[in-house]
């Protein structure tokens, strides 16, 4: 069992994207239903422009949140992490971006899951503050 | 709650999540077809049922779902159970 938080390459070990497309520095906290990741904006980062994370790269920090749940339920259940693939993103707000050095928390929050289908709700904090929420529908690889 | 508010109910709630106009449902009109559902949207229907009767739907309760009215039955069988 690998104790929490977990970051490094235990991490790489429970999503499928590798750098430099890695958009989630450790996994904090996870139940079937709830999980808590941080990312770190790192200098050199592709999705970093200037000094401030751009809103995709906080999208996908969104999505391989979710990844992340799904990789550390697989892990739970002695399987290899899944590809999956992003449905949809809806009722995205996104008011602040976090720049290099900064540490942003998302908590994920498995709302139902249905045919393969996942329906996910996502809040993404900087310093206690909400800077973007969203709902995304992931769905994963046969 | 009786079978017509039920149905009133859920017509009223797919007419809004489905922007679609209320006249394109009729009880023998083709679930799928009328909404335009696709894999993606039956996570929505089942979050919208949920929410609004309180009853869980599941991937065995569409097996036999082809028409509107099929799927009023279900819910309303959902709800029985529940009761």
């Amino acid at each position: 069992m690998i104790s929490l938080p977990i970051s490094g390459e235990k991490l790489l070990s429970l999503i499928p994207q590798r750098p430099p497309i890695v958009m989630v520095s450790s996994l904090e906290s996870y139940d079937d239903k709830e999980l808590v990741s941080t990312f770190v904006v790192r200098e050199g980062n592709i999705f970093v422009n200037g000094a401030m994370l751009a809103e995709s790269g906080l999208l996908e920090h969104m999505a391989q949140s979710i990844a992340l749940h799904t990789g550390y339920s697989y892990f739970l259940k002695g399987e290899d992490a899944p590809m999956g693939y992003i449905g949809s993103m809806q009722n995205v707000e996104i008011q602040d971006l976090p720049v290099i050095g900064e540490t942003v928390f998302s908590t994920i929050t498995i709302l139902q899951e249905f045919m393969g289908v996942t329906l996910v709700e996502i809040e993404t904090k900087l310093e206690d503050r909400i800077i973007a929420r969203a709902r995304i529908k992931t769905v994963i690889a046969k | 709650m009786d079978k017509a508010s039920i149905y009133q109910k859920i017509n009223e709630i797919l007419v809004e999540e489905f922007e679609v106009d209320e006249e394109i449902i009729s009880p023998e009109a083709s679930l799928k077809e009328s909404l335009d559902l696709d894999s993606l949207d039956y996570v929505d229907l089942v979050v919208i049922i949920e929410s609004n009767f309180g009853v869980k739907l599941v991937e065995a309760d569409f097996d036999e779902v082809v028409t509107f009215q099929d799927f009023y039955n279900v819910v309303e069988q959902k709800m029985t159970i529940r009761s």
